[in-house]
């Protein structure tokens, strides 16, 4: 049992000496026959926490536990058994001062002359560190996965070709094609033509802003038709990470809000109807008397045998007359309840109100009150949907009827009308908006006080639903006009309403 | 119907006023039309048999202030209530401010023609009801107060003596004041004196009394 080394000052063994006693892994050697150690270097003094003394001439049992003793002995053996060095990625000791190690050990048998294992040669390196990075990197990285997989949109990185180069899945969503068949390849081998050109033009404006760039597509799968927006956004020089999010449910949604508006606003023109009810079977009842009168002049006349035919034809003019007014009530009538897609179309503001006022007057002669107009003579077209611009007007005429009739002052019970060619107080120039101001008096109120009446749900009536002015307001807003209420100084509210004017040279605003 | 009568129709809307002169100049009733309560208030004749055929809805005096106007003013005149719509609170509201009738927009000709001939007959009745009351209380007025005290005690029983004995001056010159005042009022008889006291009190309490006798004989014709 002699050390394997010669310590020959200056000669090439006292050089590997050095070398062998300065390594940063422990090395130690064994004699094949009992597994004693016959020399250990300094890093294994220091990672086993023993000195070479206490160490040389003992085997493992005497510093290990008796498990891991055996598991060391056992490989020991095989390794001198089958000759050949072995090499154990990962093995874990528990270490005098420095607890639980993970060691990257290299055993090799050290033949003698005769060819057989004299000693087993074994170098270990600490990975106890490099293992506890790997485990966080490899724990951090999970971690970002999960993330990444928990976002509920597809993420793709792509090159700056177009190409596909690697993909996160979101739960619920599918992509084009499975991802064996789209990675590595480009848009147009996997998108429908339209939306390929689309993703490309959005690159380039990406490629040359360095910009991210947002598009919106809809698909149909399996005979559903779904809404996407991809966010393209350039990463370093050459990539790009397209983020593709299902907004389909956002898209239903909005679609949903806009039904329920358009519901909305047809059961606030139903209810007016109901409202309006008697008010119509008036207007319908004069010409139809009126009509009866003529018939039965005609017949008392025929019937007398003192028919003149000229007197006839005035009657039966009259009767013609009558028949087409009753018509132009129906119509409006009819007109008034349609649901169905908005018509747009050049309206002339006076006119408009005056027929309005029409289907008013009998509400406000019961309610007492008088209405006072002011229209100029010229027309004031403006552009928007008759029948919605029809029903502003008549909230607002209503509201004001409303207010007086509610309001016991025995003061003045007029309510003022007017149009008139406007600037508008949220910018634009003059001549440019038809404006409409409704004008009730009634007691002083504040900014604030009117302000709220506009909000939706907001009422005084018991059976009010408090929807009428803030249905005027979207109505106004979704032609790009304006309405404002503010209290008259003397008491009372006026509203007012801007709607942009139809000029020849710009028709659609 | 060539008496001196007239059909006031007060309504705002121009074609019904138009159509409903034509059906009344057919049946030759003379008709005036007007636009506003207001303009009716301002040009009605109240010494002409008439009637006012009224819409309810119309602007600044509606038909049914104009309604409680007229009676105010006691014109008395018979009000048919036309209506494009109405309900039945308003036919209740205007039967009971007085209207002879109420139709509901569009009505037959002879409907209208039905309430405006009853409405004449009314007023035609009124009329001769005021012009008699007027005659009468004329006729009164120019009693002298002695005459008066006379004409009270004879209505109420009193022989020329009693009276005499009470007012203290002669029978004598009883009997000449109970004479000069019949013949201011034109009676001749006793029952004639009881009669026109009767009436002229009614009258002026605003009752009207049938010709007397009526009831009884109508009553004996009946039993036989």
């Amino acid at each position: 049992m002699s050390f394997p080394f010669p310590r020959e000052p200056g000669g090439v063994p006292e050089i590997l000496g050095s070398i062998f006693e300065n390594l940063p892994s422990m090395v130690f050697v064994k004699d094949a026959a009992l597994l004693r150690f016959v020399t250990v270097n300094r890093a294994a003094e220091e990672l086993l926490g023993f000195s070479r003394e206490e160490l040389i001439g003992k085997s493992d049992h005497d510093f290990f536990p008796a498990d891991q003793a055996d598991g060391f002995t056992a490989r020991d053996r095989a390794v001198l058994m089958s000759g050949r060095e072995v090499d154990i990625a990962e093995e874990t000791i528990l270490t005098r001062h420095r607890g639980v190690r993970v060691l990257h050990t290299k055993k090799v048998p050290l033949l003698g002359a005769d060819g057989a294992p004299k000693f087993l040669l074994g170098i270990s390196e600490d990975i106890t560190e490099l293992k506890d990075v790997e485990r966080r990197l490899r724990e951090s990285e999970h971690q970002l996965r999960r993330l990444l997989e928990a976002i509920p949109d597809l993420i793709f990185r792509i090159d700056r070709g177009g190409r596909f180069l690697s993909f996160v899945p979101a739960r619920g969503m599918r992509t084009l094609a499975p991802e064996s068949e789209f990675i590595g390849k480009t848009f147009a081998d996997v998108m429908p033509p339209e939306l390929s050109r689309m993703a490309g033009d959005a690159f380039e404006r990406a490629l040359s802003s360095g910009e991210a760039q947002v598009i919106e597509y809809d698909l149909v799968e399996g005979g559903k038709r779904r809404y996407y927006e991809a966010r393209i956004v350039p990463v370093g020089t050459d990539d790009f990470i397209s983020i593709v999010r299902d907004v389909s449910d956002r898209r239903r949604a909005e679609e949903a809000a806009r039904e329920r508006e358009r519901q909305l606003s047809h059961a606030g023109r139903i209810s007016t109807m109901g409202e309006m009810a008697t008010s119509i079977a008036h207007e319908l009842n004069q010409p139809l008397a009126a009509i009866l009168n003529h018939a039965e002049a005609c017949t008392f006349a025929i019937q007398d045998g003192r028919a003149r035919p000229e007197s006839l034809l005035e009657d039966l003019q009259a009767i013609v007359a009558q028949a087409e007014r009753a018509t132009r009530i129906v119509r409006h009538v009819r007109n008034f309840v349609r649901k169905g897609d908005r018509d747009t179309a050049v309206v002339n503001l006076n006119e408009l109100v005056e027929t309005t006022l029409g289907f008013l007057s009998f509400e406000a002669s019961r309610a007492g009150v008088s209405i006072e107009t002011e229209l100029p003579s010229n027309p004031i077209p403006v552009y928007g949907d008759p029948i919605e611009l029809q029903q502003v007007v008549l909230n607002l005429v209503r509201n004001g009827i409303e207010a007086i009739a509610g309001w016991n002052s025995g003061g003045e019970r007029t309510l003022r009308v007017a149009t008139r060619i406007d600037g508008c107080p949220k910018g634009g120039s003059e001549n440019e908006w038809g404006a409409l101001s409704v004008s009730n008096p009634g007691p002083a109120l504040t900014t604030e006080a009117v302000s709220e009446f506009l909000e939706p749900y907001f009422t005084t009536k018991p059976d009010g639903l408090g929807l009428g002015l803030s249905i005027s307001r979207s109505i106004v807003e979704g032609v790009g006009g304006n309405l404002e209420g503010c209290a008259n100084p003397d008491g009372g509210v006026t509203f007012q309403v801007w709607i942009p004017i139809a000029n020849k040279e710009n028709p659609h605003e | 119907m060539s008496e001196d009568v007239i059909v006031y129709v007060v309504d705002d809307d121009e074609a019904i006023r138009r159509s409903v002169r034509r059906l009344l100049e057919q049946v030759e009733l003379p008709v005036e039309t007007f636009a506003s309560p207001l303009d009716f208030l301002n040009a009605h004749d109240p010494d002409r048999v008439g009637c006012l055929v009224l819409d309810v809805r119309m602007p600044g005096m509606s038909g049914i202030d104009l309604q409680k106007r007229m009676i105010e003013d006691e014109t008395g005149l018979p009000v048919i209530i036309v209506t494009g719509h109405g309900d039945i609170q308003m036919a209740v509201d205007s039967m009971r401010r007085g209207a002879i009738d109420f139709l509901e927009k569009p009505y037959r000709a002879q409907a209208l023609l039905d309430s405006i001939h009853r409405a004449l007959a009314l007023d035609r009745v009124r009329h001769e009801e005021r012009r008699i009351a007027r005659e009468l209380s004329n006729r009164f007025s120019r009693l002298t107060a002695r005459e008066r005290e006379v004409v009270a005690m004879v209505v109420k029983g009193l022989t020329n003596r009693e009276i005499a004995s009470r007012v203290g001056v002669s029978p004598q010159a009883i009997d000449a004041r109970r004479a000069r005042a019949m013949g201011k009022l034109g009676v001749a008889t006793v029952p004639e004196l009881v009669e026109f006291v009767l009436r002229y009190e009614c009258d002026r309490q605003g009752h009207t009394l049938p010709p007397l006798g009526q009831i009884l004989e109508r009553g004996l014709a009946e039993a036989h």
